[in-house]
């Protein structure tokens, strides 16, 4: 009975170190970091700052923690904030692409509506 | 040993089949509705079709990573995936925007053209108007000729010109004989009556005698004929003579019955809103009458 508890914890700590070992040999995602951050840069190239900023700061957010899992070379963990960290800041993009679309047209309709008034009080 | 395999199996499927009767999480659910309607939507195709497959890859993995029951791994790629819906969402209303804003370059364009065909019907209802308005008052001026004698009329570019016959004035005198001012009655009738209308009274003589004593006759003759429709209660504003001597012949000067023919005045009935237009001369000298 002994014997047997002695082996099964032998055994279990050997998964625990296998398991450990799995995660710090997984390779650091530089792959994961260098595309989000290249997303962030674009999404401040749309001014998401002015017309996503909630998106855009918790892209950032995402990218500061992804790059402390990086030194603490927990990379599974880097990997999964850095992919959230992209996706948050194509949303920042495509939010702000939207809004700035949407006051261009509000600014062309409102341009078309005295347009229109002033052909009307001309005729 | 037999027994325990059992067990295990037992306890492995039990383990497989709690995996399954787990209820699927109310947002997967959600995200599996927001995702079939955009498979279907129109726009989410038609603008946003790389991100509407990036979202339906995305959410098959998530699909995959729940029924594989691992948990922080099925967080990780619902949240990926539920983004994606949101970018999809955000690109096909851009999309939509888009085209809107391309759109209203037509519509002005529309709104321009139907201004300028309702300019154009306007400018086609004046020229109406205005040839209605000169047709009456060609009418009237005919009746007018018609009423006064010695008197010819022509329907010029310069206006309506009547011109009166050197025999209704006495022979080198200013005084008009009593055809002439039963004419000139006639004219002022027909200004009174015309309110608009404008009359240019000029003078004119044929080529005999200095040029100096042939104006001032001519404009005496012209002023003869303004005094007499003044007094006839048409306003000096309506009136305006001209002086022209031997210039603008209408016939030879060298035979008399020319000269009686330059020997003249002529009226040119203008409306209010139309200038003076002095007459011209061909290159003969003669007076042109250009006729409308």
């Amino acid at each position: 009975m002994l014997k047997q508890t002695k082996l099964t914890s032998t055994a279990l700590a050997l998964i625990v170190v296998g398991g450990v070992a799995g995660c710090s040999t997984m390779e650091p995602p530089k792959a994961e970091i260098s595309k989000a951050r290249s997303y962030i840069d674009a999404a401040e190239q749309d001014e998401a700052d002015r017309y996503a900023a909630i998106a855009l700061n918790r892209a950032k957010d995402r990218m500061s923690q992804a790059q402390e899992a990086m030194d603490k070379e927990d990379f599974e963990q880097a990997k999964f904030l850095a992919e959230k960290a992209l996706v948050d800041a194509r949303l920042a993009s495509a939010t702000a692409q939207t809004e700035k679309m949407r006051e261009a047209l509000e600014e062309v309709n409102s341009g078309l509506k005295s347009l229109n008034s002033e052909l009307e009080s001309e005729s | 040993m037999k027994n325990r395999y059992l067990i295990a199996t037992m306890a492995a499927s039990s383990l497989l089949l709690g995996a399954c009767a787990t209820n699927t999480p109310d947002s997967l659910v959600q995200l599996r509705q927001d995702m079939k309607a955009l498979e279907t939507s129109e726009q989410a195709n038609r603008y946003a079709p790389v991100a509407l497959q990036e979202a339906k890859d995305q959410l098959r993995v998530a699909e995959s990573a729940w029924k594989k029951d691992k948990k922080p791994l099925y967080d990780h790629e619902y949240y990926l995936a539920e983004r994606y819906v949101k970018i999809v969402e955000q690109e096909s209303e851009r999309g939509l925007l888009e085209e809107q804003l391309s759109m209203t370059g037509e519509r002005r364009k529309a709104m321009l053209l139907s201004q300028r065909e309702q300019e154009l019907e306007k400018r086609a209802e004046e020229i109406a108007k205005a040839k209605e308005k000169a047709r009456e008052a060609e009418e009237k001026i005919s009746m007018l000729k018609n009423e006064m004698k010695n008197v010819k009329a022509e329907n010029t570019d310069r206006g309506m010109v009547l011109t009166m016959s050197d025999v209704l004035f006495a022979f080198n005198s200013t005084e008009l004989q009593p055809g002439g001012k039963m004419n000139i009655e006639k004219l002022a009738g027909f200004m009174s009556e015309n309110s608009e209308t404008k009359v240019t009274v000029e003078g004119f003589t044929d080529s005999k005698g200095s040029a100096s004593y042939n104006k001032e006759l001519s404009r005496e003759r012209a002023q003869a004929v303004v005094n007499q429709l003044t007094s006839l209660g048409i306003s000096k504003d309506r009136l305006d003579v001209k002086a022209y001597g031997e210039d603008f012949p209408v016939a030879t000067n060298d035979t008399a019955s020319g000269r009686q023919q330059n020997r003249r005045v002529q009226l040119v009935i203008n409306d209010s809103e139309d200038h003076y237009k002095e007459p011209k001369v061909d290159e003969k000298g003669m007076q042109i009458s250009s006729k409308l």
